[in-house]
């Protein structure tokens, strides 16, 4: 076996040194009735070349030639082909979380340089060293918001990421924590301000929003801040697509912001591994979930940084720890901090704004067509947009795909009141070319008979 | 010194390296956009009030710079690529390079996870393909590899538990944790309702089979145990654990943390596990990454 | 659980070792896993401390009573062993084994490794008898060595200001 670093010869000097007179002696203290004495039934042993022809010929069955108009919480970015030559070095891929320090400070210091980026883009004080995912993340920030306040209870906007809905409906499941769900207005696609008002009380932990929201929509920040503050709630901003913050004002008004960091530079990989991080102000750092890199000195004085604040983490808690978080998305965080840096204060702008513009003109492009209509036009958007269309979208999905273009995603799956409503994405990858192709299908409805 | 003829380490040569930040001057880039393909907007009356009039302090180098940094940086690291890294409970094995080659294959690596799945036959086969070896590898019935980490895994996994036992109406009250157990495993019970009940380690460092029949009930959930245990041990009493928890009604949960040691010798499901967490990131060779990312799928018997 | 379907990327990763294995790959695997623990077991055990005797797995846990007779603890060890050119292995873990010292070496290692590792091992043994100060003292040869883990959780430091 080609990674077993042993010839038969050494096998048998080592066993001879121990002392065993054969590999299953030592394996005998496995009662006999439990021992498995078969071959697996796993495919045979392979050869490289065949485990690559294996991948390829998935990969190929998955179709890659498609344009896509895909996003809702997972979008598709140019990822900088330094990202993988940099985290593919064995120093950072192969090493484990940096307890010890002394030999860890290349991950430790490039964490503590994530941690920076995140503080900058979100305008919060403190950010962690990473979380699973947005979803986790989100239901994370809420627990922590309920251990900062002391209070149970949790408002929740309609309009954040449904499948983020359903993880913290698990999270919260057994532990008697009720949340309240606050639909959206109409005209704008914003989480409806009066209900929100209504629903927030002296109970409420947390107000969680999404912004940009699941539609694209960018929420009124400083207002729902307000009404939460009100009531001595904490306000959680939950960001599904980081690029935004190169030009979307960053919601400072927040008390936590839980980001999926996975558009900086992160493969969509069908969904995961993907980058959680949670910030927050720096007075509630204590209550925080996740790993944190701190900066300090050696013996001699010398800057270096180490993991810090463990005592709120689960291997010194254990049942009264923040979080049983243990590992974390650290070589997918190390890919966000590249990236970032690769783009940097002026092109993380530029990028955002090349986004802004191809969804601007995605938008007003397929609205244009017969029979459709953008909702939510009241409030600004960043890259996605929800169409409604008179067609049913199965109808054109399929002919789009025959145009090898894959279409918005259908609403009503989510939101059974948003009958033939799609939510589109336009990010910098997607070419004009696309966009017209796309609504040049949309246009060609067969004319009823 | 007594390191004399037999250190196999040489001091390594490592470059000082500041903060990327301090590296930064103003008007240096490392990407260049392609042209704009469409009409430019004006941010600022596109967005309003939301738009972003103070730019984050991101630093601004070219890309030579970012190379030397992030290298320079990776050279304060010890990895298993340099040599034995044997922290226990945490399998360092080598991370074979051909996975990371497959994992970044067209098709795979940027698939859209909601694409029309017509459009995914490929990572869906890859998925069932795995899901097929895991259950034969642990002798399991069902699998869902959705949990990200191992402590994710031990939540699903105690969370199917409590459905279970609520489906029998009572969701119980306790989980029984060796004093040998991870951190993650009371942590976990914690979160999903139960209350933490200590279970004291024999002399040899196992199940105190006593204790066991002392302290399973009616109310007890679920044991939480590592096998081999975090001693590296293994339970041979395992047959006995299981039939005394199955006997109060309570299940067998298992840490599958150390399944390095049983990969194709022995099945957890053929010796009483109920349902059981796997760590792809210590058993199965992903990479640690300096702390992730992890994934610990949840297999469990046919009847949960 | 968590958004869509989980860490694919991982599950692509996985499924490569398992067909690099095979059946008969996946087997000797485990016993080469086993085979190591139980050799650095043999080699050392007369100098460390083994709290239970029972059989190794894929790991064997010492401790440092022997060590901390003269004051030198498994932490210190552990960064002793740094100097050598290894990574430590597990320290203070498991709660039950007092200065628990837990090493794993895994299947991936060659006997002239495993043999390195040893001969480490046994050198810092001699090195607790003869100078447990530079033992207490190490890493000698890190660019960094004993961070002050006290004052970065006092006042934390956790982002770089301009």
């Amino acid at each position: 076996m080609r990674y077993l670093p042993k010839s038969p010869a050494e096998r048998d000097r080592m066993l001879a040194d121990i002392g065993a007179a054969s590999i299953d002696e030592l394996f005998e203290v496995i009662p006999a009735e439990y021992r498995f004495t078969r071959d697996l039934d796993v495919p045979r042993q392979q050869a490289e070349s065949e485990i690559i022809s294996y991948f390829r010929a998935a990969g190929a069955k998955n179709a890659t030639d498609y344009a896509s108009f895909l996003g809702a919480g997972a979008y598709r970015h140019y990822r900088p082909v330094i990202i993988d030559s940099l985290v593919q070095r064995g120093e950072f891929l192969t090493s484990y979380t940096p307890y010890q320090a002394e030999i860890t400070q290349g991950t430790l210091q490039a964490i503590f340089e994530f941690q920076t980026m995140i503080a900058e883009l979100t305008g919060m004080d403190v950010a962690n060293a990473s979380m699973y995912d947005g979803s986790t993340g989100a239901a994370e920030a809420v627990l922590m918001a309920m251990r900062v306040t002391g209070r149970h209870k949790a408002v929740v906007a309609a309009s954040v990421h449904p499948e983020h809905r359903e993880v913290l409906h698990t999270y919260l499941k057994y532990r008697e924590m009720p949340t309240a769900l606050v639909g959206y207005e109409t005209e704008t696609g914003r989480v409806d301000l009066a209900a929100l008002e209504a629903a927030v009380t002296e109970e409420t932990a947390a107000v969680l929003v999404q912004s940009p929201n699941f539609f694209g929509v960018i929420e009124d920040i400083p207002a729902i801040a307000e009404m939460a503050h009100k009531k001595g709630a904490l306000l959680i901003v939950s960001i599904a697509e980081a690029v935004s913050l190169g030009v979307v004002k960053p919601p400072v008004e927040a008390d936590i912001v839980s980001m999926e960091a996975q558009s900086f530079g992160v493969a969509l990989s069908y969904g995961g591994p993907f980058c959680g991080v949670i910030a927050a102000k720096e007075q509630f750092l204590r209550q925080m979930p996740g790993r944190l890199v701190g900066q300090t000195v050696d013996r001699d004085g010398n800057r270096g940084f180490v993991l810090t604040l463990s005592t709120r983490e689960q291997h010194i808690r254990r049942e009264k720890a923040t979080s049983n978080i243990c590992t974390n998305q650290a070589l997918v965080a190390l890919m966000a901090t590249i990236f970032l840096t690769v783009y940097g204060k002026e092109g993380i702008r530029e990028l955002a704004e090349h986004n802004l513009a191809k969804a601007d003109y995605a938008a007003r492009t397929l609205a244009a067509q017969p029979g459709a209509k953008l909702l939510f036009t009241g409030a600004p958007h960043f890259h996605e947009f929800v169409l409604r269309t008179e067609e049913a979208p199965a109808a054109w999905s399929k002919r789009l795909l025959d145009e090898k273009i894959v279409g918005g995603i259908e609403l009503s799956r989510w939101y059974p009141e948003l009958k033939n409503a799609t939510l589109w994405c336009a990010t910098e990858v997607v070419t004009r070319e696309q966009i017209d192709a796309a609504a040049k299908v949309l246009a060609a409805a067969p004319v009823e008979a | 010194m007594a390191m004399q003829g037999i250190g196999k380490v040489r001091a390594h040569q490592t470059q000082n390296e500041g903060l990327v930040f301090e590296k930064s001057s103003p008007g240096k880039k490392a990407y260049k956009l392609p042209p704009l393909d469409v009409p430019a907007v004006d941010a600022s009356s596109l967005l309003g009030e939301a738009h972003r009039e103070t730019l984050a302090a991101l630093p601004e180098l070219s890309e030579i710079e970012i190379i030397r940094h992030f290298t320079r940086l990776s050279t304060w690291n010890y990895a298993i690529d340099l040599g034995m890294y044997p922290l226990g409970s945490c399998t360092m094995k080598y991370n074979p390079r051909v996975n990371e080659f497959v994992a970044r294959i067209d098709g795979l690596a940027d698939a859209h996870p909601y694409r029309p799945e017509s459009l995914a036959q490929g990572i869906l086969e890859v998925i069932d393909l795995l899901q097929r070896c895991l259950m034969e590898i642990t002798g399991m019935d069902a699998i869902t590899l959705q949990p990200a980490a191992g402590a994710h895994g031990e939540f699903t996994g105690i969370l199917l538990v409590r459905a279970w036992h609520e489906s029998q109406g009572n969701a119980r009250k306790k989980v029984l944790i060796p004093d040998s157990a991870h951190g993650t495993n009371p942590a976990t019970a914690a979160i999903c309702g139960y209350a933490v009940e200590n279970l004291k380690s024999n002399a040899d460092g196992g199940i105190d089979l006593e204790a066991l029949e002392r302290q399973v009930d009616e109310e007890t959930a679920a044991l939480m145990l590592t096998n081999p245990s975090t001693i590296g041990v293994f339970e041979s009493q395992i047959h006995r654990i299981a039939d005394i928890l199955h006997a109060k009604g309570a299940l067998l949960y298992m840490d599958g943390a150390n399944m390095n040691a049983l990969v194709g010798k022995a099945r957890p499901g053929d010796f009483g596990v109920d349902v059981m967490h796997l760590n792809l990131h210590k058993t199965f060779s992903t990479p640690h990454g300096g702390g992730g990312p992890g994934s610990g799928p949840v297999a469990c018997k046919a009847f949960l | 659980m968590r958004g869509f379907y989980g860490n694919v990327g991982m599950f692509i990763r996985a499924l490569a070792y398992i067909l690099a294995n095979g059946p008969d790959g996946l087997r000797q695997t485990t016993e080469d896993a086993v085979l190591n623990a139980n050799y650095i077991r043999r080699k050392l055990e007369d100098l460390y401390e083994l709290p239970y005797k029972t059989a190794s797995m894929h790991e064997v846990v010492f401790s440092d009573k022997r060590q901390a007779a003269r004051g030198v603890k498994t932490g210190d060890i552990a960064k002793r062993l740094i100097d050598y050119g290894f990574h430590p292995y597990t320290v203070s873990f498991p709660l039950i084994v007092h200065g628990a010292m837990m090493i794993e070496p895994t299947e991936s290692e060659s006997l002239e490794e495993l043999d390195l590792f040893i001969d480490a091992m046994r050198a810092i043994a001699r090195e607790v008898e003869e100078s447990p100060e530079l033992v207490k003292s190490a890493p000698h040869s890190t660019r960094v060595s004993r961070l002050d883990e006290v004052a970065a959780a006092r006042k934390p430091v956790l982002r770089w200001r301009g």
